[in-house]
Protein backbone atom coordinates (compact mmCIF):
# COMPACT_ATOMS: atom_id res chain seq x y z
CA UNK A 1 0.00 0.00 0.00
CA UNK A 2 1.44 3.32 -1.03
CA UNK A 3 1.92 5.87 1.72
CA UNK A 4 0.11 9.10 0.97
CA UNK A 5 2.37 12.06 0.49
CA UNK A 6 1.98 15.14 2.66
CA UNK A 7 0.77 16.97 -0.42
CA UNK A 8 -2.02 14.46 -1.13
CA UNK A 9 -3.06 14.51 2.51
CA UNK A 10 -3.06 18.28 2.65
CA UNK A 11 -5.17 18.55 -0.50
CA UNK A 12 -7.68 16.21 1.14
CA UNK A 13 -7.63 18.33 4.29
CA UNK A 14 -8.47 21.29 2.02
CA UNK A 15 -11.56 19.40 0.92
CA UNK A 16 -12.63 18.91 4.52
CA UNK A 17 -11.14 15.47 5.28
CA UNK A 18 -10.19 15.67 8.96
CA UNK A 19 -8.82 12.11 9.02
CA UNK A 20 -6.09 13.17 6.63
CA UNK A 21 -5.21 15.95 9.02
CA UNK A 22 -4.84 13.39 11.80
CA UNK A 23 -2.43 11.41 9.62
CA UNK A 24 -0.37 14.57 9.10
CA UNK A 25 -0.48 15.29 12.81
CA UNK A 26 0.74 11.79 13.73
CA UNK A 27 3.44 11.93 11.08
CA UNK A 28 4.90 15.29 12.04
CA UNK A 29 4.19 15.81 15.76
CA UNK A 30 7.37 14.13 17.04
CA UNK A 31 9.84 15.93 14.75
CA UNK A 32 8.00 19.19 15.28
CA UNK A 33 7.93 18.98 19.07
CA UNK A 34 11.57 17.84 19.02
CA UNK A 35 12.47 20.81 16.87
CA UNK A 36 10.67 23.32 19.05
CA UNK A 37 12.09 21.83 22.27
CA UNK A 38 15.57 22.34 20.90
CA UNK A 39 14.70 25.84 19.71
CA UNK A 40 13.16 27.21 22.92
CA UNK A 41 14.68 24.87 25.54
CA UNK A 42 11.39 24.58 27.34
CA UNK A 43 9.27 21.51 26.80
CA UNK A 44 5.96 22.95 27.86
CA UNK A 45 6.41 26.08 25.75
CA UNK A 46 7.54 23.91 22.82
CA UNK A 47 4.36 21.81 23.02
CA UNK A 48 2.20 24.90 23.16
CA UNK A 49 3.96 26.30 20.12
CA UNK A 50 3.66 22.98 18.28
CA UNK A 51 -0.04 22.91 19.02
CA UNK A 52 -0.29 26.43 17.67
CA UNK A 53 1.57 25.37 14.51
CA UNK A 54 -0.93 22.57 13.81
CA UNK A 55 -3.84 24.88 14.47
CA UNK A 56 -2.47 27.44 12.07
CA UNK A 57 -1.91 24.78 9.44
CA UNK A 58 -5.52 23.71 9.85
CA UNK A 59 -6.81 27.26 9.79
CA UNK A 60 -4.78 28.07 6.68
CA UNK A 61 -5.54 24.79 4.87
CA UNK A 62 -7.42 26.56 2.09
CA UNK A 63 -4.45 28.82 1.42
CA UNK A 64 -1.94 25.98 1.18
CA UNK A 65 0.14 26.29 -2.00
CA UNK A 66 0.94 22.84 -3.39
CA UNK A 67 4.16 24.23 -4.89
CA UNK A 68 5.69 24.58 -1.42
CA UNK A 69 6.74 21.40 0.33
CA UNK A 70 4.49 20.71 3.31
CA UNK A 71 7.38 20.41 5.76
CA UNK A 72 8.82 23.71 4.53
CA UNK A 73 5.53 25.37 5.31
CA UNK A 74 5.24 23.59 8.67
CA UNK A 75 8.76 24.55 9.74
CA UNK A 76 8.35 28.10 8.52
CA UNK A 77 5.36 28.60 10.79
CA UNK A 78 7.15 26.82 13.64
CA UNK A 79 10.34 28.81 13.18
CA UNK A 80 8.50 32.13 13.15
CA UNK A 81 6.70 31.24 16.37
CA UNK A 82 9.91 30.02 18.00
CA UNK A 83 11.89 33.10 16.98
CA UNK A 84 9.11 35.30 18.37
CA UNK A 85 9.14 33.39 21.64
CA UNK A 86 12.93 33.62 21.90
CA UNK A 87 12.84 37.34 21.14
CA UNK A 88 10.13 37.93 23.77
CA UNK A 89 12.20 36.10 26.34
CA UNK A 90 15.35 38.02 25.46
CA UNK A 91 13.52 41.36 25.62
CA UNK A 92 12.06 40.35 28.92
CA UNK A 93 15.45 39.38 30.25
CA UNK A 94 16.92 42.72 29.14
CA UNK A 95 14.14 44.55 30.94
CA UNK A 96 14.84 42.49 34.02
CA UNK A 97 18.52 43.26 33.69
CA UNK A 98 19.29 39.65 34.38
CA UNK A 99 20.14 36.46 32.62
CA UNK A 100 17.69 35.05 30.13
CA UNK A 101 15.24 32.82 31.90
CA UNK A 102 16.18 29.72 30.03
CA UNK A 103 15.78 26.47 31.76
CA UNK A 104 19.48 25.66 31.92
CA UNK A 105 19.31 24.30 35.40
CA UNK A 106 16.15 22.29 34.96
CA UNK A 107 16.54 21.07 31.43
CA UNK A 108 18.96 18.33 32.32
CA UNK A 109 16.47 16.75 34.64
CA UNK A 110 13.72 17.00 32.03
CA UNK A 111 15.55 14.89 29.48
CA UNK A 112 13.47 11.96 28.48
CA UNK A 113 14.64 8.47 29.13
CA UNK A 114 15.47 6.59 25.97
CA UNK A 115 15.18 2.85 25.94
CA UNK A 116 18.36 2.12 23.99
CA UNK A 117 19.80 -0.70 25.99
CA UNK A 118 20.29 -0.08 29.66
CA UNK A 119 23.08 2.36 30.38
CA UNK A 120 24.54 2.34 33.85
CA UNK A 121 23.92 5.33 36.06
CA UNK A 122 27.47 6.51 35.43
CA UNK A 123 27.16 6.17 31.66
CA UNK A 124 23.87 8.01 31.78
CA UNK A 125 25.46 10.79 33.82
CA UNK A 126 28.28 11.22 31.30
CA UNK A 127 25.80 11.17 28.47
CA UNK A 128 23.52 13.72 30.12
CA UNK A 129 26.49 15.91 30.84
CA UNK A 130 27.56 15.76 27.22
CA UNK A 131 24.03 16.59 26.11
CA UNK A 132 23.99 19.56 28.45
CA UNK A 133 27.21 20.92 26.94
CA UNK A 134 25.81 20.49 23.41
CA UNK A 135 22.49 22.06 24.35
CA UNK A 136 24.18 25.04 25.96
CA UNK A 137 26.48 25.49 22.96
CA UNK A 138 23.50 25.57 20.59
CA UNK A 139 21.48 27.78 22.93
CA UNK A 140 24.32 30.28 22.94
CA UNK A 141 24.05 30.75 19.16
CA UNK A 142 22.10 33.70 17.76
CA UNK A 143 18.51 32.58 17.17
CA UNK A 144 18.65 32.18 13.40
CA UNK A 145 21.96 30.31 13.52
CA UNK A 146 20.34 28.04 16.09
CA UNK A 147 17.37 27.44 13.79
CA UNK A 148 19.64 26.71 10.82
CA UNK A 149 21.76 24.23 12.79
CA UNK A 150 18.78 22.39 14.26
CA UNK A 151 16.99 22.21 10.90
CA UNK A 152 20.16 21.01 9.17
CA UNK A 153 21.46 18.63 11.79
CA UNK A 154 18.41 17.21 13.54
CA UNK A 155 15.49 17.71 11.20
CA UNK A 156 17.40 16.66 8.08
CA UNK A 157 16.19 19.70 6.14
CA UNK A 158 18.42 20.55 3.16
CA UNK A 159 19.88 24.01 2.86
CA UNK A 160 17.60 25.03 -0.01
CA UNK A 161 14.58 24.35 2.22
CA UNK A 162 16.26 26.07 5.17
CA UNK A 163 16.55 29.09 2.88
CA UNK A 164 12.82 29.01 2.24
CA UNK A 165 12.06 28.58 5.93
CA UNK A 166 14.30 31.47 7.01
CA UNK A 167 13.76 33.58 3.86
CA UNK A 168 17.45 33.48 2.97
CA UNK A 169 19.38 32.68 -0.19
CA UNK A 170 21.31 29.40 -0.48
CA UNK A 171 24.62 31.18 -0.02
CA UNK A 172 23.30 33.06 3.02
CA UNK A 173 22.22 29.75 4.59
CA UNK A 174 25.65 28.23 3.97
CA UNK A 175 27.28 31.27 5.54
CA UNK A 176 24.92 31.12 8.53
CA UNK A 177 25.65 27.43 9.08
CA UNK A 178 29.38 27.99 8.65
CA UNK A 179 29.46 30.65 11.36
CA UNK A 180 27.35 28.46 13.62
CA UNK A 181 29.70 25.49 13.22
CA UNK A 182 32.72 27.71 13.82
CA UNK A 183 31.21 28.81 17.15
CA UNK A 184 30.18 25.27 18.03
CA UNK A 185 33.67 23.95 17.30
CA UNK A 186 35.08 26.32 19.91
CA UNK A 187 32.32 25.77 22.45
CA UNK A 188 32.39 22.00 22.16
CA UNK A 189 36.14 21.72 22.58
CA UNK A 190 35.82 20.73 26.25
CA UNK A 191 34.27 17.49 25.02
CA UNK A 192 37.34 16.75 22.93
CA UNK A 193 39.80 17.68 25.69
CA UNK A 194 37.78 15.93 28.35
CA UNK A 195 37.83 12.79 26.24
CA UNK A 196 34.08 12.59 26.46
CA UNK A 197 33.68 11.49 22.90
CA UNK B 1 53.18 15.26 -3.86
CA UNK B 2 52.25 18.95 -4.07
CA UNK B 3 48.55 19.85 -4.11
CA UNK B 4 47.40 20.98 -7.55
CA UNK B 5 45.11 23.79 -6.39
CA UNK B 6 45.66 26.26 -3.60
CA UNK B 7 44.05 25.78 -0.18
CA UNK B 8 40.34 26.55 0.03
CA UNK B 9 38.63 29.05 2.30
CA UNK B 10 37.34 27.60 5.56
CA UNK B 11 33.76 28.26 4.49
CA UNK B 12 34.34 26.21 1.35
CA UNK B 13 35.86 23.41 3.42
CA UNK B 14 32.83 23.51 5.69
CA UNK B 15 30.51 23.25 2.69
CA UNK B 16 32.57 20.27 1.50
CA UNK B 17 32.36 18.57 4.90
CA UNK B 18 28.58 18.99 4.96
CA UNK B 19 28.07 17.85 1.37
CA UNK B 20 26.83 21.24 0.26
CA UNK B 21 29.01 21.55 -2.84
CA UNK B 22 27.94 20.59 -6.32
CA UNK B 23 29.60 17.43 -7.69
CA UNK B 24 32.17 19.33 -9.77
CA UNK B 25 33.27 21.57 -6.85
CA UNK B 26 33.29 18.63 -4.47
CA UNK B 27 35.41 16.59 -6.88
CA UNK B 28 38.00 19.32 -7.29
CA UNK B 29 38.24 20.12 -3.61
CA UNK B 30 38.27 16.41 -2.72
CA UNK B 31 41.34 15.93 -4.89
CA UNK B 32 43.07 18.78 -3.08
CA UNK B 33 42.07 17.60 0.39
CA UNK B 34 43.46 14.13 -0.24
CA UNK B 35 46.85 15.77 -0.81
CA UNK B 36 46.68 18.55 1.81
CA UNK B 37 46.81 17.70 5.47
CA UNK B 38 45.95 21.24 6.62
CA UNK B 39 42.68 21.29 4.68
CA UNK B 40 41.89 17.72 5.73
CA UNK B 41 42.25 18.70 9.39
CA UNK B 42 39.78 21.56 8.94
CA UNK B 43 37.27 19.30 7.18
CA UNK B 44 37.65 16.72 9.94
CA UNK B 45 37.06 19.33 12.64
CA UNK B 46 33.65 20.14 11.13
CA UNK B 47 32.82 16.46 10.82
CA UNK B 48 33.78 16.06 14.44
CA UNK B 49 31.36 18.83 15.47
CA UNK B 50 28.64 17.17 13.43
CA UNK B 51 29.31 13.84 15.14
CA UNK B 52 29.30 15.35 18.61
CA UNK B 53 25.90 16.91 17.97
CA UNK B 54 24.44 13.40 17.47
CA UNK B 55 24.49 12.89 21.23
CA UNK B 56 21.66 15.37 21.87
CA UNK B 57 18.57 13.21 22.04
CA UNK B 58 15.20 14.64 21.01
CA UNK B 59 12.25 15.18 23.29
CA UNK B 60 9.02 13.36 22.45
CA UNK B 61 5.55 14.91 22.60
CA UNK B 62 3.58 14.14 25.75
CA UNK B 63 0.82 11.51 25.40
CA UNK B 64 -1.89 14.16 25.54
CA UNK B 65 -0.48 16.18 22.66
CA UNK B 66 -2.70 14.80 19.86
CA UNK B 67 -5.87 15.04 21.87
CA UNK B 68 -5.10 18.64 22.80
CA UNK B 69 -4.66 19.59 19.14
CA UNK B 70 -7.73 17.64 18.08
CA UNK B 71 -9.88 19.06 20.85
CA UNK B 72 -8.88 22.59 19.93
CA UNK B 73 -9.76 21.97 16.30
CA UNK B 74 -12.98 20.08 17.04
CA UNK B 75 -14.34 22.79 19.28
CA UNK B 76 -13.45 25.38 16.69
CA UNK B 77 -11.51 27.09 19.42
CA UNK B 78 -8.73 27.96 17.08
CA UNK B 79 -8.42 31.52 18.27
CA UNK B 80 -8.66 30.83 21.95
CA UNK B 81 -6.41 27.80 21.61
CA UNK B 82 -3.91 30.10 19.96
CA UNK B 83 -4.32 32.48 22.81
CA UNK B 84 -3.97 29.66 25.25
CA UNK B 85 -0.70 28.66 23.64
CA UNK B 86 0.45 32.25 23.58
CA UNK B 87 -0.57 32.83 27.16
CA UNK B 88 0.87 29.64 28.48
CA UNK B 89 3.89 29.96 26.24
CA UNK B 90 5.22 33.25 24.96
CA UNK B 91 3.28 35.47 27.29
CA UNK B 92 3.89 33.29 30.29
CA UNK B 93 7.48 34.41 30.33
CA UNK B 94 6.43 37.93 29.44
CA UNK B 95 3.93 38.15 32.27
CA UNK B 96 6.22 36.34 34.58
CA UNK B 97 8.82 39.00 33.96
CA UNK B 98 6.37 41.87 34.13
CA UNK B 99 4.79 40.48 37.24
CA UNK B 100 8.14 40.18 38.86
CA UNK B 101 9.12 43.67 37.79
CA UNK B 102 5.84 45.11 38.96
CA UNK B 103 5.68 43.20 42.22
CA UNK B 104 7.77 45.66 44.28
CA UNK B 105 5.80 48.59 42.81
CA UNK B 106 2.50 46.91 43.60
CA UNK B 107 3.63 46.04 47.09
CA UNK B 108 4.72 49.65 47.60
CA UNK B 109 1.37 50.87 46.30
CA UNK B 110 -0.50 48.45 48.54
CA UNK B 111 1.55 49.57 51.52
CA UNK B 112 0.82 53.19 50.62
CA UNK B 113 -2.92 52.50 50.35
CA UNK B 114 -2.88 50.58 53.60
CA UNK B 115 -0.95 53.40 55.31
CA UNK B 116 -3.48 55.96 54.13
CA UNK B 117 -6.31 53.79 55.39
CA UNK B 118 -4.52 53.25 58.68
CA UNK B 119 -3.94 56.98 59.05
CA UNK B 120 -7.54 57.78 58.22
CA UNK B 121 -9.08 55.03 60.28
CA UNK B 122 -6.62 54.60 63.08
CA UNK B 123 -9.17 52.90 65.29
CA UNK B 124 -10.54 50.42 62.81
CA UNK B 125 -8.96 46.91 62.99
CA UNK B 126 -7.04 46.24 59.76
CA UNK B 127 -4.83 43.45 58.50
CA UNK B 128 -2.19 45.20 56.39
CA UNK B 129 0.19 42.21 56.11
CA UNK B 130 -2.62 40.00 54.87
CA UNK B 131 -3.62 42.52 52.25
CA UNK B 132 -0.08 42.93 51.05
CA UNK B 133 0.35 39.21 50.68
CA UNK B 134 -2.86 39.04 48.72
CA UNK B 135 -1.50 41.56 46.21
CA UNK B 136 1.73 39.65 45.81
CA UNK B 137 -0.13 36.39 45.30
CA UNK B 138 -2.33 37.95 42.62
CA UNK B 139 0.67 39.24 40.71
CA UNK B 140 2.64 36.04 40.96
CA UNK B 141 -0.18 33.83 39.83
CA UNK B 142 0.50 33.98 36.07
CA UNK B 143 4.04 32.73 36.55
CA UNK B 144 2.70 29.26 37.16
CA UNK B 145 0.95 29.26 33.79
CA UNK B 146 -1.64 26.90 35.14
CA UNK B 147 -2.87 29.64 37.44
CA UNK B 148 -4.71 31.31 34.55
CA UNK B 149 -8.30 30.35 34.17
CA UNK B 150 -9.85 29.95 30.75
CA UNK B 151 -12.24 32.79 31.62
CA UNK B 152 -9.42 35.20 32.31
CA UNK B 153 -7.80 34.26 29.01
CA UNK B 154 -10.99 34.91 27.12
CA UNK B 155 -11.48 38.18 28.95
CA UNK B 156 -8.08 39.39 27.82
CA UNK B 157 -8.42 37.97 24.34
CA UNK B 158 -8.44 41.21 22.40
CA UNK B 159 -5.20 42.43 23.93
CA UNK B 160 -3.48 39.15 23.25
CA UNK B 161 -4.81 39.05 19.70
CA UNK B 162 -3.15 42.38 19.08
CA UNK B 163 0.03 41.16 20.62
CA UNK B 164 0.03 38.08 18.44
CA UNK B 165 -0.46 40.04 15.25
CA UNK B 166 2.17 42.52 16.31
CA UNK B 167 4.65 39.79 17.16
CA UNK B 168 4.31 38.18 13.76
CA UNK B 169 4.43 41.49 12.00
CA UNK B 170 7.63 42.37 13.81
CA UNK B 171 9.16 39.08 12.89
CA UNK B 172 8.46 39.66 9.21
CA UNK B 173 10.12 43.03 9.38
CA UNK B 174 13.10 41.43 11.11
CA UNK B 175 13.64 38.96 8.32
CA UNK B 176 15.79 40.26 5.48
CA UNK B 177 13.79 41.64 2.59
CA UNK B 178 16.04 40.46 -0.20
CA UNK B 179 18.08 37.34 -0.37
CA UNK B 180 21.17 38.98 0.97
CA UNK B 181 23.67 37.76 3.50
CA UNK B 182 22.28 37.36 6.96
CA UNK B 183 23.48 39.75 9.58
CA UNK B 184 25.15 38.71 12.72
CA UNK B 185 22.60 36.13 13.61
ZN1 LIG C 1 44.95 22.80 1.46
Amino acid sequence: MAIDSDLELMLRVCRGDTESFEVLLRRHRSPLVGYLCRMVSDRSLAEDLAQEVFLRVYQARKRYQPDARFTTWLYRIATNLALNAIRDRQQDSKLNGGAERTSDGEAGSRLTEVADGRPTAEQELIRSDRERIIREAIEALPARQRAAVILHKYQGVDYAQIGKILALSDSAVKSLLFRAYESLRTRLEPLLKGGQL
Amino acid sequence: MKPKIRCAEREQLFAYACGMLNPREAGELGTHIRQCEACLRVVESYRWVDEVLDAWRPEEPSPSFDSRVQAAIATGATTSAGLWARLKGGLRDYWWGSGRRLAPVMVAMAVAVVSVVVLRERHAPLRPPGQTQQVVRTIKQPSSGAGLSQASIEASSSAVDDYDILANFELLSELPKGHGKPEDN
